[in-house]
């Protein structure tokens, strides 16, 4: 991929904000990212600078405890000899007994070193420093490299020759590293646990690792910087470069160093001269940027056009006989009806009306209404009766 | 003089085909391996603007997060195109400073100049403008677009000096 490599800017040790050339990225800072392989490797690799502990041997033994036996009325634990003490007739020897040995004691020839396949550690060292030329990583490992012009950030050739101390801090700073020096300062704490008393008193955090080429100083000029390593290109520790096992160190390279690795490393083709047999790591995927591929023309051409849902529709509902249906397929409908069903009513009714007021206008009964007969019959009764209660009085008289 | 020809010709084809094949896998970041959902796998777990807390969703305190949720599609770190808008206070003025990624991909590389600034004005209906010319218009992640409209009109609000009413104990009436 010689042709696609990028190219990265040295930036002038004595005046940082000048570049003073370009150096093309060696390929092993553009292999593929593999944080599973980083962390297995850098468990087992972590375990390797342990010193055995355990238990003293004897721990718990060193008495010339018997059991009583049974028929004594106490129970069957190994008990001290003799008389004349506190200790006499006490169980010994057992995890349950004050003074005894403990349980499965820790042996010195536990097996504390582990064993990892020099490919492997390879890998994983290459895909680490990978990690640490990609911005995202390395701020999300919390390094503050707000004020760092590039990354990989590579330094000219004569920050090895640095011997005093002061000095190679002013271009650290120069550099861009003073927000990552503070950090690493303010986050000196007492550690917490019993590591505090046994020489392991303060933590602080991790800052630069300045990786160089031939030291002609530089290792003692940084020695004493909190937070910041060395290390030699030719030599480098996944340890340093993947501390606790994440991507993303914050990475300062010297052109020498950073020219190395093409040396040491090599192409993909290649192998690599330095390291026999090796070859660099390979990707699953060379493209990885999934977006990319699926919006990409070479796919999109191939893929047919996108289904729509199959229209679902409702059970038929009968407009004649469903009020809401018939008003939402025709809205005048309802107002139709009522105006229908009430115009024949109405104008019978009028028509009914103006016929009996023809008839009444026609037939005028004028006396002979009912009311007026039947006012009439009752006036003859009551004439008759008052006649006839005449008649009477006068017969009387 | 044919073969020399014939044998320049097949040469030149022979260095445009590898050339072509090469140029379209490489991705934006220069790197083969750089993708944003890789990066995203990679970080998504464990990063440094982690905020976790009981009975609330994950939340990520890194530049560039326009909900400052931890996700994919807000992050800030992860994600080839950034979105944010947010309120930056310089001595007494404050303004309005939408944040998003460089068109260059170049600048990618530069952690310092990795995200773009840009002031935002604080006149609602032109600053909802500048915001739609850029979302909308410029085709850059119209998916935040709604919520970019709501951060700047809540950006805005908090402006606003809010007169502290102060009643007085001893005034019971």
């Amino acid at each position: 991929m010689a042709t696609g490599r990028p190219v990265v800017s040295v930036y002038n040790c004595e005046n940082p904000a000048e570049k003073t050339s370009t150096v093309p990225m060696p390929q092993a800072l553009l292999s593929p990212l593999r944080p599973d392989l980083v962390r297995y490797i850098h468990t087992n690799v972590s375990k390797n600078k342990r010193q055995p502990i355990s238990v003293g041997a004897k721990v718990g033994y060193e008495t010339a405890a018997e059991s009583w036996g049974t028929g004594r009325a106490v129970a069957r634990v190994p008990r001290a000899p003799g008389g004349g003490t506190h200790r006499s007739g006490q169980g010994a020897f057992g995890n349950m007994c004050r003074g005894g040995g403990m349980f499965s004691p820790t042996k010195t020839w536990r097996r504390w070193h582990r064993r990892v396949n020099v490919t492997q550690k390879r890998h994983a060292v290459v895909s680490a420093l990978a990690a640490s030329s990609l911005p995202p990583l390395v701020m999300a490992r919390g390094h503050r490299i707000g004020q760092v012009a590039e990354l990989p950030l590579v330094v000219s050739d004569s920050l090895e020759s640095q011997t005093k101390t002061k000095q190679a801090v002013e271009i650290l700073k120069k550099i861009g590293c003073t927000e990552e020096l503070q950090r690493v300062i303010d986050s000196k704490k007492v550690r917490a646990g019993k590591g505090k008393m046994r020489n392991r008193r303060y933590t602080m955090r991790r800052g630069p690792l300045v990786v160089y080429n031939e030291d002609n100083g530089i290792v003692r000029a940084m020695r004493n910087i909190p937070g910041v390593e060395t290390a030699c290109v030719t030599r480098l520790n996944l340890l340093k470069v993947a501390p606790g096992g994440t991507l993303g160190r914050f990475i300062i390279w010297t052109e020498g160093a950073f020219k190395k690795m093409n040396e040491m490393y090599g192409t993909l083709k290649s192998g690599a001269p330095m390291k026999k047999g090796y070859h660099l790591l390979r990707a699953q995927m060379e493209n990885a940027d999934i977006a990319r591929i699926i919006n990409s023309t070479e796919v999109q051409s191939v893929l047919r056009p996108k289904l729509e849902a199959p229209k679902k529709f409702a059970l038929k509902q009968n407009a004649l006989k469903n009020k809401s249906v018939m008003a939402r397929l025709n809205p005048a409908a309802a107002d139709a009806k009522a105006a229908r069903a009430a115009a024949p009513a109405a104008a019978k009714r009028k028509a009914r009306e103006a016929a009996s007021k023809e008839h009444n206008k026609k037939h005028k009964r004028g006396e002979d209404t009912f009311y007026k007969k039947l006012m009439r019959a009752f006036e003859a009764k009551a004439a008759d009766e008052a006649k006839d209660g005449e008649d009477a009085e006068e017969a009387e008289e | 003089m044919a073969q020399a020809i014939l044998a320049r010709a097949s040469g030149t084809l022979a260095l445009a085909l590898p050339r072509i094949a090469r140029c379209r896998a490489i991705s934006l970041f220069g790197s083969m391996a750089a993708s944003p959902q890789l990066i995203w796998e990679c970080v998504k777990n464990d990063n440094a603007f982690l905020r976790k807390s009981r009975n609330m969703p994950v939340m990520s305190a890194e530049r560039g997060n326009l909900m400052g949720l931890s996700s994919s599609k807000f992050s800030g770190i992860a994600s080839g195109k950034v979105l944010d808008i947010s309120s930056r206070k310089t001595g007494d003025k404050e303004t309005i400073i939408l944040t998003t990624s460089h068109k260059q991909a170049s600048r990618a590389a530069r952690p310092g100049s990795r995200l773009l600034a840009t002031g935002l004005k604080k006149q609602a209906k032109k600053g909802v403008a500048q915001i739609e010319k850029v979302v909308d218009a410029g085709f850059y992640r119209q998916d935040l677009l709604a919520l970019a409209k709501a951060k700047y009109d809540k950006v805005r609000a908090s402006f606003k000096k809010k007169k502290v009413v102060v009643k007085s104990r001893r005034a019971k009436a």
